[in-house]
């Protein structure tokens, strides 16, 4: 018997003996053997590799003042399935909950509490949503929040709730040059103006960086930058902020004083077709969006239809002396100030007798416009329309941009002639007016436009004669002087060109009696031309509706601003003829054509493609 | 802990007429108090250094000894007579769980006395030993049919009662300590070969329908971790690439970054093993493992010096079931066995489990110091 016994201690021993070895073989192949791909392993689970927010490029007016910047922001996430656990923990578990387990949940309640309160959220507003999602693994709790926020959240250190750094846009210069210079979304990508166009130009490309997180996900040590984010490239606009900012607030007070539904301007540099300046009313303050309306968005010198009425004679005047068929001498009969082509009255409110071409565009007079659209073809009238631009693209591929509408060249009869020669009967916006007029700065020549800031000049595109453009320009200049429509727009000691122009708002097919869109177009300084601003206002209910009247003084008050800016030598020697007129009775008024019944049936055509407010 | 062999001799001897005055053997108390530092250290270290969880750890380490010094005063006549008694108290008290007990993660376990809150199945890791041995001890051995019947039919009902709870691991391994009493006192090796071959064979009916689902899903878990990595497999990976993660020499005391940063499940209780690996390598593996060695071939050899059956018998199981605990633990979390729930003796972060096994300890010790006495008396 003690035999047997013995024999089992052996056993025992022997299987105990071997069951160690295995251990220790285990341990060896485990510790040893596998201890490499076991500690890649490890680090998979552990290091993590995490996008690094990249800031976008900023935006610059031509002077480098910024436009548009990004600023670090912090947003604060969670994870529905950790957070639930501790918020409403499984009661199956809560059992076997030590002292310290219950405490450590007690704090992080208190702590989700003090986060929400921080966070101005609500209890009962977020906890039912968070429960709801329990099996997701993401939910935003709040985004762009200061970073001295963010890092108090961070050191609350509850579990399954994050923070994560971001950049958000600031725009230092406000609802001035927000309609251009655009706006983002939450996630930093553009949606308007410059900020969409130039999106790719401007994000930068997120970076990569190493770190060791915890089983619940939280970041606990940072390891080190796999790549750096790559900064946004920077986007240097023709704008100039001053005048920026100088004509949005001159066209805010002008829409308030008057009650317009909308005003909108644009100066452009008047010999390289930058655009310097570009303002809408009303505004909007892109820094908070939160009371943000559809038609304040709108950038409407492209946005807007608009008739451009007599803002567009000079063109055909233009026209005209470049084909030969008026010399600046050639005498307009414009009579009793009626006319009548193909059944349809143009008429003039005055009768101004026989005028030159510049007393035409002086006195803006209609019948003076129709006789010399007359001398041209009306192949030849469309042409010169094409030409500069109106009724297309302006190839600035600003978001909301309308090209207008203008009828084919084919369809033309003398009526669209003499319509269109005070700007009745097609639509354009107003960037492509005061392109257009860069013909009269460039020796005839068009050129394109550009919102960023150029090197050197474009290319122009002849489009008539350089004497045709330069006696047109003096003509123009005839406007602001007395007996001209707009003496307002004059600046002392600088010769200013213009044209005004005032139209009937089409309305219910028809046009309306008494509602109106003043126009001025001007160039200054006539000797040696450096910016074309072009206004519109729409609307104004306060009884001053006429183009130089209300837009004379605007223009007369930015455009000093820029001269002075820019400082550019006087071209007036001598102390300017008189000034402004003494009495409105001095002022002429010009010519309000109500356009001929049968135009108005294509004009609605056309302009019901477009929303005018 | 490095044992220096030619030392042994003559510490024992100078020692031993000391220590044996309070019926301890000095070098399983030196081993076990060896185990328990190293396990304290561990302990500190997965918590995060938290010296609350140390200092509680350390107080029921204490209370462990005291108790275990308590018992070896008990002469082994008295247990011996107290067994069948105590025994039967266990199983009532298991039965008084179906109706009383407490639940904790799904399972039965937990007996509310009112002043203290334990598993009887705890008591049962002693008891049944004990009452198998002392069923076996009252007859001649190796024992007749009837009573070897009568034993395996004691094992089935305290693992039966145990399974119902459920609680698989703790069955079986109470099981196994009960296997270890009937294979000590002699059962011939056809029924230990039939035995097996009827283990085998009811093996898969036992799957079918006495498993229950997360039972079934931990054993195929453990014979295909990577099959579900966030699931049931997560436990055995993570253990894995801590304890892989120690290479030779280990990231060094509070190094586990498994155990650190959370990935690591139980970290202080079950999983001990693996931040140990972590930390102190392959080398801290050998010492840890050669520590276990040496108390378990001190306890087989007090067992072999056993002068009656139901000492030696009792002996044997007793070591035998620590043996079982070491294996079966370190086998888990090292991924040679499935993911059974089980503590790793004297290091693992936890109460009820230590205490039963430095019950056993001490009554280990009793028996063994008491024998001399006994022999003089007879």
């Amino acid at each position: 018997m003690k035999q047997t016994l013995r024999k089992r201690d052996q056993v025992i021993l022997g299987l105990m003996l071997m069951v160690f070895i295995a251990l220790v073989v285990r341990a060896f192949y485990v510790q040893i053997l596998q201890a490499d791909f076991l500690q890649s392993e490890g680090s998979k689970r552990q290091v993590r590799t995490m996008d690094l927010a990249a800031p976008r490029g900023d935006i610059v007016d031509r002077h480098g003042r910024l436009l548009a910047l990004s600023t670090p922001v912090n947003t604060v996430w969670l994870d529905p399935k950790v957070v639930t656990g501790w918020l409403a923990p499984d009661p199956l578990r809560k059992q076997e909950w030590t002292e310290k387990e219950q405490e450590r949940v007690t704090a992080y309640q208190a702590g989700f509490r003090t986060l929400l309160q921080w966070l101005k959220l609500s209890e009962p507003g977020l906890t039912p949503q968070i429960l709801a999602q329990k099996h997701r693994r993401f939910m935003y709790v709040k985004r762009q929040i200061l970073p001295t926020l963010g890092e108090r959240i961070r050191d609350l250190a509850l579990p399954g709730v994050y923070v994560d750094s971001a950049y958000k846009r600031y725009y230092p210069a406000g609802e001035v040059a927000a309609h251009l210079v655009g706006f983002n979304d939450i996630d930093d990508r553009g949606i308007a103006g410059i900020e969409k166009i130039y999106h790719d130009w401007l994000s930068g490309k997120p970076g990569k960086k190493q770190v060791i997180r915890d089983r619940t996900g939280r970041v606990v040590h940072f390891v080190k930058d796999l790549e750096p984010a790559k900064i946004g490239q920077d986007l240097v606009l023709s704008i100039d902020q001053d005048l920026q900012f100088f004509l949005y607030h001159r066209l805010k007070r002008l829409q308030i004083a008057h009650q317009a539904a909308t005003a909108m301007s644009v100066i452009l540099d008047a010999k390289t077709g930058e655009v310097l300046a570009m303002a809408s009313v009303p505004g909007f303050n892109p820094n908070d969006r939160s009371q943000l309306q559809g038609k304040k968005l709108r950038n409407r010198p492209v946005t807007d239809r608009l008739e451009p009425g007599s803002t567009v004679k000079p063109f055909v005047v233009a026209k005209a002396l470049d084909q030969g068929r008026i010399q600046p001498d050639t005498v307009i009969e414009t009579g009793n100030g009626r006319m009548r082509v193909q059944g349809e009255v143009i008429t003039d409110t005055h009768a101004h007798g026989d005028l030159t071409p510049m007393e035409v565009l002086q006195r803006s007079s209609n019948v003076g416009a129709a006789k010399i659209a007359l001398t041209l073809e009306p192949q030849q009238q469309w042409q010169m329309y094409h030409d500069i631009g109106f009724a297309q693209d302006t190839g600035l591929f600003l978001p909301g941009e309308i090209m207008g509408y203008i009828k084919p060249a084919r369809e033309w009869q003398s009526i669209d002639q003499t319509s269109s020669a005070f700007g009745y009967g097609f639509n354009i916006n107003l960037l492509q007016l005061a392109q257009a007029y860069l013909i009269f700065t460039n020796q005839g020549a068009i050129k394109p436009l550009s919102v960023i800031k150029l090197d050197e000049p474009p290319q122009g595109k002849q489009v008539v004669s350089p004497e045709s453009a330069q006696q047109v320009l003096r003509m123009l200049e005839s406007v602001t002087e007395p007996g001209g429509t707009a003496p307002q727009a004059q600046i002392e000691g600088y010769r200013v060109a213009g044209k005004t122009g005032t139209v009937h708002l089409s309305q219910g097919g028809g046009y309306a009696a008494n509602r109106y869109a003043a126009l001025f177009a001007g160039v200054v300084p006539v000797d040696h031309p450096r910016f074309i601003m072009a206004t519109a206002v729409v609307d104004p209910s306060r009884g001053v509706y006429y183009g130089g009247k209300l837009i004379g003084p605007v223009f007369q008050s930015v455009m000093s601003e820029a001269l002075r800016l820019y400082q550019v030598p006087p071209d007036a020697h001598t102390r300017p003829k008189k000034l402004a007129p003494a009495s409105e009775a001095d002022t002429p008024v010009e010519e309000i054509a109500p356009p001929p019944g049968q135009l108005s049936s294509q004009t609605q055509e056309a302009t019901a493609q477009g929303d005018r407010p | 802990m490095k044992i220096d062999l030619p030392e042994k001799e003559t510490v024992y001897r100078q020692n031993r007429g000391g220590l044996e005055m309070f019926h301890l053997d000095l070098w399983l108390v030196l081993l076990l108090l060896a185990l328990a530092a190293l396990g304290s250290a561990v302990v500190y270290s997965a918590s995060g250094g938290d010296e609350e969880l140390l200092w509680r750890h350390i107080i029921r380490l204490g209370l462990a000894f005291g108790i275990m010094v308590a018992f070896a005063q008990i002469p082994p006549n008295q247990i011996r007579i107290h067994t069948p008694w105590i025994f039967g108290a266990g199983i009532g008290m298991l039965i008084a769980v179906f109706l009383f007990g407490d639940l904790g993660k799904g399972a039965q376990r937990w007996l509310d006395l009112g002043f203290v809150r334990f598993q009887p199945s705890e008591i049962m890791k002693v008891a049944l030993p004990l009452m198998l041995a002392w069923l076996f001890a009252q007859n001649t051995l190796p024992p007749a049919s009837k009573y070897l019947l009568l034993g395996l039919g004691l094992i089935g009902l305290t693992s039966g009662l145990i399974i119902m709870q459920p609680d698989l691991g703790t069955a079986v391994l109470i099981a196994a300590s009960g296997l270890f009493v009937v294979f000590f006192a002699g059962l011939s090796w056809r029924w230990i070969l039939s035995a097996m071959v009827a283990v085998v064979g009811s093996l898969p009916i036992v799957w079918h329908f006495y498993m229950y689902d997360y039972q079934k899903q931990r054993v195929l878990t453990f014979l295909n971790p990577e099959s579900d990595p966030l699931g049931s497999g997560y436990h055995i990976i993570q253990s894995k690439i801590a304890i892989g993660s120690g290479g030779l020499e280990g990231k060094g005391f509070m190094g586990s970054s498994q155990a650190h940063l959370d990935f690591l499940p139980e970290s202080t209780t079950d999983f001990i093993f693996s931040v140990m690996a972590e930390e102190f390598g392959l080398m801290g593996v050998l010492v840890l493992l050669t520590l276990y060695f040496l108390v378990i071939a001190r306890g087989l050899y007090m067992a072999t010096q056993m002068q009656d059956n139901f000492a030696r018998l009792t002996a044997a199981s007793v070591v035998m079931t620590l043996f079982i605990y070491v294996f079966v633990n370190i086998g888990m979390v090292s991924g040679l066995l499935p993911v059974v729930g089980l503590p790793l003796p004297l290091m693992s972060y936890g109460g009820s489990s230590m205490v039963t096994l430095m019950i056993s300890f001490g009554i280990l010790m009793s028996f063994h110091t008491h024998k001399r006495l006994l022999s003089a008396s007879e």
